[in-house]
């Protein structure tokens, strides 16, 4: 009769000692974790010091992105006001949060350092639309904006 | 034949043969920058240097020719260094901006980097700098910095065009392209300089940053501008037309565009653009639904009975729905009312033998009669100018004269008497001509039926005459061909018109053609628009003719219906669909079916061919008689018309202004300067023009342009007496 026992036995051993172990998960979300720096999460697309955009929408993270998430239309900078330094930046800027698998390679594409993903991860939403995130969502804003 | 070897394959190639190009009928690539097929050999980027026995250096491919028992090598270490470092030196001072270039991704320097280059530069001292972002011409963007000094874009201009409007500018690493005199590079075929350039350096304005080569999606067609047929690349991005570029059809265009083909696209964007169908209601166009829309064309067409429809247009159709019109009106709807000419244009058909294009590469005489192909057939006149370039001799008969002087002119026409009308200067040729074997190649405008008949003796006096007739539309041949003229006891559109102004007609069915601006008599017409009591315009916008439409049918562009045209010579011209057609937009096939099927006929039996139609015959124009002092003439303009070029964005800043242009000594008699504004009355009809002046225009003649919207010549009458009287400058305060 020993047979089918042991192995219960066992596995409630285990069971009482992780109890008393120090936990693992983390209360979420009340609780969150702080993620490391590199973690792959939501993009943003960053300034230049001088706050001009760094984007020249060159389109070389949507041809690098392997799920065809990127969206890009560039268009000519208007030179008393423009976005970007140079003649180019990228006016339409999108990027499908469903389809994006967060590997990072539009990042490591883009010749400007222009996007990058942050370590944000919060992405759900209740329908899809809003999981297409387009510039004002992406672009950090400038730093007068943000005070 | 020559015997050679390349890289150990031996191989015998014709004499002249240059060493690239044999080397890759054998498949053996040899990287090139400055060579291009349509180009003569040149040797400026030294990228194609390859290894050749007994020569002491190595020597360019696409300059050497071959000779006897030559032994080229291709694979040496050599010559692979070779390539590297002439790479590295043109990038030397390269900005290396491909990310905001837009040639990136389709550029020759960055795959032959690829291929052949070093993976670094040994060079770390400062680039040199250069002009960024240049205005060059009004549809061209320069970038200094990342020309290589290829010369292609100088060739082309100088051996295709013969015009000299760009050339290198400065010295040593300060070389640059630039333009004559700083001058914007204006010339009608500006745009092939972007095609030609293998990087970046020139780039063009309408499709500046609007996409990268790999968001494209392109098909093989052909330019539906003009009656060349210029066989061209369409790209789009995500459905939206942005580009197009020539293709190489040796018998056509040879891989140039003009300006108009290549950057006219926008109008198929144009918000103008019909997209619904419209009926008059309560004297008010309204949109409506296509059930209501047909069914009330299908109404007025059964209510008017054969005898009092008429059909006019057809030249814009693809040939299957050129045959399908016919189909509806002549079997269908019965009537023999039916004409695809809305102009002066008598016929788009030879009645000699046709000529081709290539014809013109061969003629011992060239005469132009009446026509400016410069400006009615941009991609033709390029064979005229090399023509030229050989010597051969080229007559204009024709209100002015576009390339002269030093060139035989016989100035007009039916409006001087003096000198004669155009058919007798022509008759005048042909005796002068008559009896010499010589291929004479005769390009011609279609209009004016003395000449029409003129031309038929020159079918006995010189058999070996070739005829070419540039159509007034781009497939007014075709629209022929399919029997879109009147039939037996048909009316002409003149006679269409007339009958219309009179009351004896009760639909008008108006198929892609504006005759308000294009009829010559521009009172008949506007008098038959106004009066006709059901009219139908089929077209992409609200033209001048749609004005007092009834029925206001809206249709896809050429770029989004697939079918086949053909061109001036007659030559099978393929259209395929880009992008689809705004939802809710049928083609004309589409609205031609569904009419047939609603009238009761059938389309699902091949439609049988029509008889070749007995052209020209029945168009009365009428000609005022010879009167003293000016008189008006008209000319055709690339930019002229209320189509798609005025919907064109990209074209506005060519398109024409209203002018009129006098011989310097009849200005000069009238106290008039270029750039003055004076008012043109002829009858009672005005117009406001500002003056230029030419001595390439006849002495005695007011020329003013055609179809221009804004200022509409066929208010006048061509041939009659005109005054000019000064406007008085407005006091401008500044
Ligand atoms: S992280 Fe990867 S999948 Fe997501 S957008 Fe960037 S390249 Fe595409
Ligand atoms: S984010 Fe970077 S790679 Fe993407 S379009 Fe902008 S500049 Fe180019
Ligand atoms: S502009 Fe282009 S085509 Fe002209 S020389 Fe420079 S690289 Fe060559
Ligand atoms: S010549 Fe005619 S067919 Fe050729 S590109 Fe110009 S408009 Fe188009
Ligand atoms: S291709 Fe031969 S020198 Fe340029």
């Amino acid at each position: 009769m020993s047979e089918p026992v042991t192995p219960l036995v066992k596995g409630l051993f285990i069971t009482l000692r992780y109890l008393f172990q120090k936990k693992v998960t983390v209360q979420y979300p009340e609780q969150k974790r702080t993620y490391p720096e590199r973690f792959r999460g939501r993009h943003q697309l960053t300034r230049h010091a001088d706050g001009s955009e760094r984007c020249v929408g060159c389109e070389l993270c949507a041809q690098a992105c392997p799920s065809g998430a990127i969206r890009v239309v560039a268009a000519e900078n208007d030179p008393d006001h423009p976005h970007s330094p140079g003649e180019r930046y990228g006016a339409t800027y999108e990027v499908n949060m469903i389809r994006c698998i967060f590997c990072g390679f539009c990042q490591e594409a883009c010749p400007t350092g222009a996007v990058v993903l942050t370590p944000f991860n919060e992405l759900a939403e209740y329908r899809r639309d809003p999981l297409t995130y387009e510039k004002p969502r992406l672009l950090v804003p400038r730093k007068e904006e943000a005070r | 034949m020559i015997n050679l070897t390349i890289d150990g394959r031996q191989t015998s190639v014709p004499e002249g043969t240059l060493v690239l190009h044999a080397a890759r009928e054998l498949g053996i690539d040899i990287p090139t920058f400055c060579h291009h097929a349509r180009l003569l050999p040149f040797g400026a980027c030294r990228m194609c240097l390859v290894e050749i026995e007994k020569a002491p250096k190595l020597q360019t491919a696409c300059t050497t020719v071959v000779s006897e028992g030559m032994v080229v090598r291709t694979d040496t270490e050599q010559v692979r260094l070779t390539r590297q470092s002439v790479l590295e030196f043109l990038l030397a001072n390269h900005p290396l901006d491909c990310p905001v270039c837009d040639k990136g991704g389709e550029c020759e320097l960055q795959d032959l980097t690829h291929r052949w280059g070093a993976p670094a530069s040994q060079f770390r001292e400062a680039k040199n700098r250069k002009g960024k972002a240049l205005p060059f011409g009004p549809f061209i963007v320069m970038d200094e910095e990342r020309c290589i000094l290829c010369q292609r874009c100088v060739r082309f201009d100088q051996e295709v065009l013969g015009e000299g409007g760009i050339g290198l500018m400065g010295r040593g690493f300060r070389t640059r392209v630039g333009t004559f005199q700083g001058r914007p590079y204006d010339t009608p075929f500006s745009g092939n300089v972007v095609d030609l350039c293998p990087v970046g350096a020139l780039t063009s304005r309408p499709y500046r940053f609007r996409a990268r080569p790999w968001d494209l999606t392109s098909v093989a067609s052909t330019c539906l501008h003009c009656s060349v047929g210029c066989a061209a690349r369409l790209d789009a991005r995500e459905n939206h037309w942005v580009r197009l570029r020539g293709a190489d059809d040796p018998a056509v265009n040879q891989g140039w565009l003009c300006d108009r083909g290549r950057y006219g696209f926008g109008f198929a964007a144009s918000p103008e653009r019909l997209t619904a169908p419209q009926l008059r209601r309560g004297g008010k166009l309204a949109a409506t639904s296509w059930e209501e829309a047909l069914d009330r064309v299908v109404q007025a067409l059964r209510e008017a009975g054969p005898d009092r429809v008429g059909i006019i247009g057809g030249g814009r159709l693809t040939d299957q729905e050129a045959a399908l019109l016919h189909h509806l009106g002549r079997q269908v709807l019965g009537t023999a009312h039916l004409d695809r000419r809305a102009g002066r244009q008598l016929t788009a058909t030879p009645h000699l033998a046709g000529g081709t294009l290539e014809d013109l590469d061969r003629a011992a005489h060239i005469v132009l009669i009446g026509c400016d192909p410069e400006e009615t057939a941009p991609v033709l006149a390029l064979r005229v100018r090399q023509a030229l370039r050989r010597g051969t001799p080229v007559t204009e008969l024709g209100p002015w004269q576009t390339y002269g002087p030093g060139h035989a002119w016989i100035p007009p026409s039916r409006w001087l008497p003096a000198v004669g009308s155009t058919a007798t200067a022509l008759a005048g040729l042909r005796e002068e001509l008559a009896g010499q074997d010589q291929p004479v190649v005769l390009v011609w405008s279609g209009e004016d039926a003395a000449v029409h008949d003129e031309l038929a003796r020159w079918r006995q006096a010189m058999p070996g005459a070739r005829l070419l007739i540039v159509g007034d539309q781009p497939n007014a041949r075709g629209a022929e061909a399919a029997g879109l003229l009147p039939g037996s006891g048909g009316r002409s559109t003149p006679e269409l018109l007339a009958a219309a102004a009179a009351g004896d007609l009760q639909v008008l069915y108006l198929v892609g053609v504006n005759p308000a601006l294009s009829f010559p008599d521009g009172a008949l017409v506007r008098e038959a628009l106004e009066k006709v009591p059901f009219l139908v315009v089929q077209d992409l916008f609200a033209t001048e003719s749609a004005r007092s439409a009834h029925a206001l049918l809206p249709v896809a562009a050429w770029s989004e219906k697939t079918g086949s045209w053909s061109n001036l010579e007659g030559r099978h011209r393929p259209l395929a669909a880009l992008t689809p057609a705004p939802e809710n937009l049928p083609d004309d096939g589409g609205i031609f079916r569904e009419l047939i099927r609603r009238l009761g006929g059938e389309v699902s039996a091949p439609l049988p061919a029509p008889a070749p139609p007995a052209a020209a015959a029945a168009y009365p124009l009428s000609t005022p008689p010879a009167a003293e002092g000016l008189r008006v003439a008209t000319v055709e303009l690339t930019y002229s018309g209320g189509g798609t070029v005025l919907h064109a964005p990209a074209l506005s800043p060519v398109l024409p202004e209203a002018w009129v242009t006098l011989h310097p000594e009849e200005a000069a008699r009238r106290d008039l300067a270029p750039g003055q504004v004076v008012e043109l009355s002829c009858g009672d009809s005005r117009l406001t023009l500002s003056v230029r002046t030419s001595a390439q225009v006849a002495p005695g003649l007011a020329l003013v342009p055609r179809r221009l919207p804004h200022s509409p010549d066929n208010l006048l009458t061509e041939g009659a007496a005109v005054a000019l009287t000064p406007v008085p400058r407005k006091e401008v305060l500044p």
